[in-house]
């Protein structure tokens, strides 16, 4: 049930991914790229933070980065779309819109006069933000690695003869 | 006269003549230009086509290799620089400098990816079928670089992948509704704001408010049920996802400058959408 269950969130990923590719005016061609890979990169995050693998959100994110930016990489050259455009709406999903929430509320929180339940409000707070900023990282470097590791072609800018 | 200046400058004669030198170099007094008013349509052609791909959201690397490959069909070399609203470039045929220029677009990037698209086709074009300068000219206008989707189907799409958002943030039904509302609102605010030219932050900030008051007052109202999820997904429409990324991209390809550029574009954005998030929350006194 659980596998299904990361089946299923992974495919809301992929309409996620869809949507977003529709904001930035991806080629038309490119949109079942970007829902596959939106796919592929959902349900790897929720099948590894599935308990019986156990993940941590930070590397499962990565992780899920990697599968985008290397899937998006392999199927942008070989239809030849660039891959940015398939990578970049399908690792949208994975931002951490919640921990990017509670780190605000958390914030604001704090802008009062300290009194018992402060310092429990500080730590929250603090992990919120750790936590929004690493899984945005991971998001990030999983998607560019992929796009360095497989450079764009080489041009040369001949010399003058 | 370059042997004589040479010979001037080699005997140690003054500084006046250096400097006659290289005012005559720069003015290109020195160097007989082919009169040519070819080049300077090539060069005008190639900084539209730079500039367009910057604000497209294309990392540099793309628009370097896009310039560089127009150019060498003409017969051309390039050097450029470009931040993310400037573009000057250089262009050199046979030792010549044939074409010097600038560009200049106010304004900050919107993400386009069909332009970016339709521009690295039309580099991959020059290079194999050699066009004339004319031709190229009108594949370069053919591209218009519109948007594709039809503004209501932008607006139900992105709000059901705002409502998909919440669902994978474990939102209920109510809360994916809510989503679904408030992101239609907010993108609906947004694409009009920009049709008004508003300040790109400003115009992230109030769409970013206008959505996440659409679930505000439904919590006002009353109605039971879970807010924390709507309230965190109904502004991720506004993410500057593509800066971010491609921030990361120019930083990895040595173009530190624009990567800090587009870095602190996306964070601005993020300051603006965390605004007007906190704006609604200190409005309708949301408790942590």
């Amino acid at each position: 049930m659980e596998i299904l269950e990361a089946l299923f969130k992974g495919f809301w990923c992929a309409v996620a991914a869809v949507g977003f590719g529709v904001l930035f005016n991806a080629p038309k061609k490119s949109l079942w790229m970007i829902f596959l890979v939106g796919f592929l990169g959902g349900m790897t995050k929720f099948g590894l933070m599935l308990p019986a693998v156990g993940a941590r959100i930070v590397l499962a994110t990565f992780l899920a980065g990697l599968v985008i930016g290397f899937s998006g990489v392999f199927l942008g050259n070989w239809r030849k779309i660039i891959p940015m455009m398939i990578t970049i709406p399908s690792v949208i999903p994975l931002v951490p819109g919640v921990f990017f929430y509670r780190s605000i509320l958390g914030l604001m929180s704090l802008a009062q006069v300290p009194d018992e339940k402060y310092t429990q409000l500080v730590n929250q707070t603090i992990y919120n933000g750790t936590m929004t900023v690493f899984v945005l990282l991971a998001i990030t470097l999983g998607v560019v690695i992929p796009l360095i590791l497989f450079k764009l072609e080489k041009v040369k800018n001949f010399p003058p003869a | 006269m370059i042997d004589l200046l040479n010979l001037t400058l080699s005997s140690g004669r003054g500084e006046n003549l250096k400097l006659i030198f290289i005012l005559a170099q720069q003015t290109n007094l020195l160097m007989p230009v082919p009169a040519s008013h070819d080049y300077d349509l090539l060069g005008k052609l190639l900084l539209d086509v730079g500039i367009a791909m910057i604000h497209a959201g294309a990392p540099i690397r793309r628009v370097d290799l896009a310039l560089v490959r127009i150019s060498n069909s003409f017969g051309c070399q390039i050097h450029h620089q470009m931040t993310t609203r400037d573009l000057s470039i250089s262009l050199y045929a046979d030792h010549q400098l044939v074409f010097s220029g600038m560009v200049s677009k106010p304004g900050l990037p919107a993400v386009n990816f069909q332009l970016v698209s339709d521009i690295s086709d039309l580099g991959l074009r020059v290079k194999e079928e050699k066009p004339s300068l004319e031709q190229f000219e009108s594949y370069f206008t053919e591209i218009s670089g519109e948007v594709d989707y039809p503004r209501l189907f932008i607006l139900v799409v992105v709000s059901l992948a705002g409502a998909a958002f919440c669902f994978t943030f474990g939102g209920s039904l109510l809360a994916m509704t809510l989503t679904f509302l408030s992101t239609f609102a907010g993108l609906f605010l947004k694409q009009e704001l920009i049709k008004l030219k508003v300040n790109p932050y400003i115009t992230t900030y109030l769409s970013a408010f206008l959505a996440s008051s659409v679930v505000g007052l439904f919590w006002l109202s009353g109605i039971s049920g879970s807010y924390e999820q709507a309230l965190a997904t109904s502004v991720l429409f506004l993410i500057p996802g593509v800066p971010l990324v491609i921030a990361f991209v120019d930083f990895l390809g040595g173009y530190i400058l624009t990567g800090i550029e587009r870095a602190g574009n996306a964070l601005l954005h993020v300051f603006s959408i965390s605004a007007g998030l906190a704006s609604v929350l200190y409005l309708f006194k949301i408790p942590f």
